[in-house]
């Protein structure tokens, strides 16, 4: 029977270990051009949709945000590196513009940290 | 091609049939698509063809209608529907809340309270149970749907597992296998969550009152002077330029200066002032502040985004959105949260189940515990809660906090160096002394006065000025000047009723030959050393007197640098006045330090070399310095300073400039702009510490079987709400 538990806890640890790995290995989507900007459409319902967005440095990034739920946790999204905290009301879309200056990997969040997004800029 | 809709106020309309009118007229323009007129909200929403705006053809179209239009501003508009959404969103968190509880209460008593273990009462509690899993916790599985198919999870995801797991098991239990029930605990761990977000909802918007309140200051109507006659326009319509009335009771629409007309007005909105400030010609006027007394008529100078309002509620709006770099923490951890989670009660289960042979039941509840007392919420909300209601009690205090990082600055600030005109003082020289010289053959102060005056009248030195002024407050006649001279740093000559008049330094007189007296000299270093600029008058050779003229010291300025050395911070003046003068000065004030002889540039190179620790009793390491200025020709020295203190002239703000804008021309307002940051961020370090502890000792007691999950379930609801309402309790605390 312990035997079973501690084979059964090191598959729960290996499967963590492989999230961390796949979420490492996410690609994301790309952004689609328009005006000289790089625009992306971010759905939000449950989970920012998609979470992961690669954009190029250099252009102007444009986040279109749309809320469709009335969920209190998602209500502002925060892009800390920015210093940008916004109010999405439900149903509407809310749009933010970034211009990185370097590349890395920027996490955007609610509030409560619990809805993720990162924009890659590469 | 694309429409564009624009949604207008419309006054004027007192019948259905008017606004029949207006949608017939404004359909007639071209490129409009559709138009509607609502009677009952005064609004018409016209859709155009295109990107091109037509406001000024709509609002003359409606004009000729014999009505008045003003597009709706963007913000007005956002602002009104936000804000009912919010209020209806509230409402029904609240309702699903009341339902859910009302189907969660007789779980409970049956299961906790008369411990009903028959098999109707199974059934029953497995229907009601089942309602609230299903019904009112639909939300849950509905989020872990929307995130599984994003292959990612979230909070939903922790609270489906874990009440799915208890409800699921109990079902199972009642119809198919032996064993305990444990319906409420799904139940009621649904009920807390939805009740957490109910208080949280409701106490967030709390948060965001200070804004509400300052766009509710806004007037709406002006009366206009146009073409002779006093008409109301509304507030978008008035111009620069555009001449309003104001009567007594009535709010000021506009900023602009007074031109006919006296009255007090009541500023207390914009700087928390309490004390009605006096208006005559010539006067500023700010917009949104209340009339009291008298009628006027002023200009108006700024309207729209461009008045103090509008700025100062920008300000707010900027650094309420603002996150302090504390945050970026709180960010970070919540990052890997939810899978960690998951895991952990996978290992909490296995643990209890396989490893320490305990029954299945209580690995079960032990599992669900640490999934739903694990959301780091009241991590995330610590900050922003805090910051939002801390700037906005600055506002309604005439104290503009520009953001996270001000505030924090403020909190570490060592030093603090405050530019001397018109921040120590009023920063208007006044003639303090007269003195005259024992042999000065009759010439009465007055006519020392009045000589000097009526030269001093040509010269344009500051120091002329307060001359002239108090010549003039004492009724005295400026005399005409012929053969004027001015003697650039030294002094100015002339000729006034065939007499030969000099005034200036005492370098001036050894110039043009004249003695100044043992006594005179001794009266004129005695002066120097009360920190007064002293000026040598002389009449056909002979010295008749002197005259000191001094930048009065406001009246809180010495007792709040007192305040600020009690709260160990240490104070410097800066100033470009001599060392003499700058260290009568600064015992005046009791000030530590002075940096006498700068020049307007070197200002902020000062700042620099303080901020190295360039600076007795200071160990040679970086040093916070805060600067406060005018904001106006210090701006260098406010902007290389760790944090920069912008203080307003009354109401004609340097918002540009300062992480921190003052309003009121008040030292005591940058002790309370201190105290403000500091309990700002005592409250967001109370809400992090609360909520890093609740996390890191709920945990461990949750995988420990310490915590009937329900129970779980309301700490986390509870522990977002108490973040909340501990920054709430900011709007308290006294300044």
């Amino acid at each position: 029977m312990q035997l079973i538990g501690i084979i059964l806890i090191i598959m729960v640890a290996v499967l963590f270990w492989l999230w961390l790995w796949y979420t490492k290995n996410q690609t994301g989507v790309a952004a689609k051009e328009s005006g000289g900007r790089q625009v992306f459409d971010v759905i939000v319902k449950g989970v920012y949709s998609p979470n992961i967005i690669r954009a190029k440095l250099g252009e102007p990034i444009r986040i279109n945000f749309t809320r469709q739920e009335d969920n209190e946790c998602s209500r502002f999204v925060n892009f800390s590196d920015w210093q940008i905290r916004r109010e999405l009301p439900a149903g509407r879309t809310v749009t933010i513009e970034i211009t990185p200056t370097g590349k890395g990997e920027f996490i955007f969040a609610c509030d409560m940290g619990m809805y993720q997004g990162k924009l890659i800029v590469e | 091609m694309e429409n564009k809709k624009t949604t207008y106020n419309i006054s004027g309309m007192h019948c259905a049939s008017c606004a029949l009118t207006i949608e017939n007229n404004l359909k007639k323009l071209p490129g409009v698509k559709n138009v509607t007129v609502n009677f009952a909200t005064q609004k018409a929403v016209v859709q155009c063809e295109g990107e091109v705006g037509q406001e000024p053809e709509i609002i003359a179209a409606v004009k000729d209608s014999g009505y008045e239009a003003a597009a709706v501003t963007e913000t007005e508009e956002a602002l009104d529907q936000a804000q009912g959404l919010r209020e209806k969103e509230i409402k029904k968190e609240r309702n699903i809340f009341i339902f859910s509880l009302i189907l969660t209460l007789p779980v409970a008593v049956l299961s906790m309270i008369l411990r009903d273990t028959s098999f109707q009462s199974k059934i029953i509690q497995s229907l009601l149970a089942g309602l609230v899993q299903f019904y009112f916790g639909w939300r849950f599985y509905r989020g872990t749907y929307f995130a599984f198919k994003n292959k990612t999870a979230n909070m939903d995801t922790l609270i489906a597992i874990g009440t799915s797991a208890a409800y699921f098991y109990s079902l199972a239990t009642t119809y198919l296998i032996k064993g305990e029930i444990f319906y409420e605990t799904s139940a009621l761990l649904i009920t807390f969550v939805i009740l957490g977000k109910w208080l949280e909802a409701r106490a967030k918007g709390k948060t965001g009152e200070a804004i509400k309140k300052l766009m509710g200051l806004q007037a709406k109507t002006a009366r206009v002077v146009r073409d002779g006659r006093e008409i109301d326009v509304p507030i978008q319509e008035v111009a620069p330029g555009d001449l309003v009335m104001v009567r007594p009771g009535e709010k000021i629409p506009v900023d602009g200066q007074v031109m006919e007309g006296y009255s007090s007005v009541d500023e207390s909105m914009i700087s928390g002032e309490s004390i009605p400030v006096e208006k005559k010609i010539g006067d500023s006027v700010v917009g949104a502040t209340i009339n009291k007394t008298g009628s006027f008529k002023f200009k108006a100078t700024k309207v729209g985004k461009d008045t103090v309002l509008a700025q100062i509620i920008r300000v707010v709006e900027d650094a309420q959105a603002s996150k302090a770099p504390i945050q970026k923490f709180a960010d970070t951890i919540s990052g890997y949260f939810v899978p960690a989670v998951i895991a952990l009660g996978l290992i909490t289960f296995i643990s209890w189940y396989f490893l320490v042979l305990s029954p299945f039941v209580t690995a079960l509840l032990a599992f669900t515990a640490v999934l739903v007392i694990a959301c780091p919420c009241a991590l995330g909300l610590a900050t922003p809660t805090a910051i939002m209601v801390g700037t906005g009690k600055g506002a309604e205090n005439g104290i503009l906090i520009r953001g996270g990082e001000p505030l924090e600055a403020a909190n570490k600030i060592q030093v603090i160096v405050f530019d001397k005109t018109g921040t120590l003082t009023k920063g208007q020289p006044e003639v303090t002394d007269i003195i005259e010289a024992p042999n000065a053959k009759r010439q009465t102060r007055n006519k020392i006065l009045q000589l000097t005056a009526s030269l001093e009248n040509r010269s344009e030195h500051p120091l002329a000025e307060a001359i002239v002024k108090k010549a003039k407050e004492q009724n005295l006649e400026l005399l005409s000047v012929t053969n004027f001279a001015a003697i650039a740093g030294h002094g100015v000559k002339g000729e006034v009723t065939g007499q030969d008049v000099l005034v200036g330094t005492e370098k001036l007189m050894a110039q043009f030959n004249i003695a100044v007296a043992a006594n005179i000299k001794e009266d004129k270093s005695r002066l120097e050393n009360e920190g007064k600029t002293v000026m040598v008058a002389a009449i056909d050779s002979n010295v008749v007197g002197l005259i000191a003229v001094a930048d009065t010291l406001k009246e809180t300025t010495a007792a709040a640098i007192k305040q600020l050395q009690k709260i160990k911070i240490k104070t410097i003046m800066i100033t470009g006045d001599n060392q003499r003068t700058a260290q009568a000065i600064a015992r005046q004030v009791g000030i530590d330090e002075v940096l006498a002889e700068v020049l307007p540039e070197d200002k902020a190179k000062e700042i620099k070399k303080l901020q190295q620790g360039e600076l007795k009793n200071f160990r040679p390491r970086r040093v916070v310095v805060a600067m406060v200025g005018d904001g106006i020709n210090d701006a260098p020295a406010l902007a290389q300073a760790d944090l920069g203190i912008a203080m307003g002239a009354g109401t004609d703000i340097a918002i540009e400039t300062g992480g921190i804008i003052l309003i009121k021309n008040d030292l005591q307002d940058v002790i309370k702009a201190i105290k403000l940051s500091r309990q700002t961020l005592a409250k967001i370090k109370q809400n992090m510490f609360w909520a890093l502890f609740y996390n890191s000792v709920g945990i461990p007691i949750a995988a420990l079987g310490l915590l009937r999950a329900e129970f779980a379930g309301l700490a986390m609801a509870l522990s977002s709400v108490s973040v909340v309402v501990n920054s709430l309790l900011l709007k308290r605390k006294k300044l």
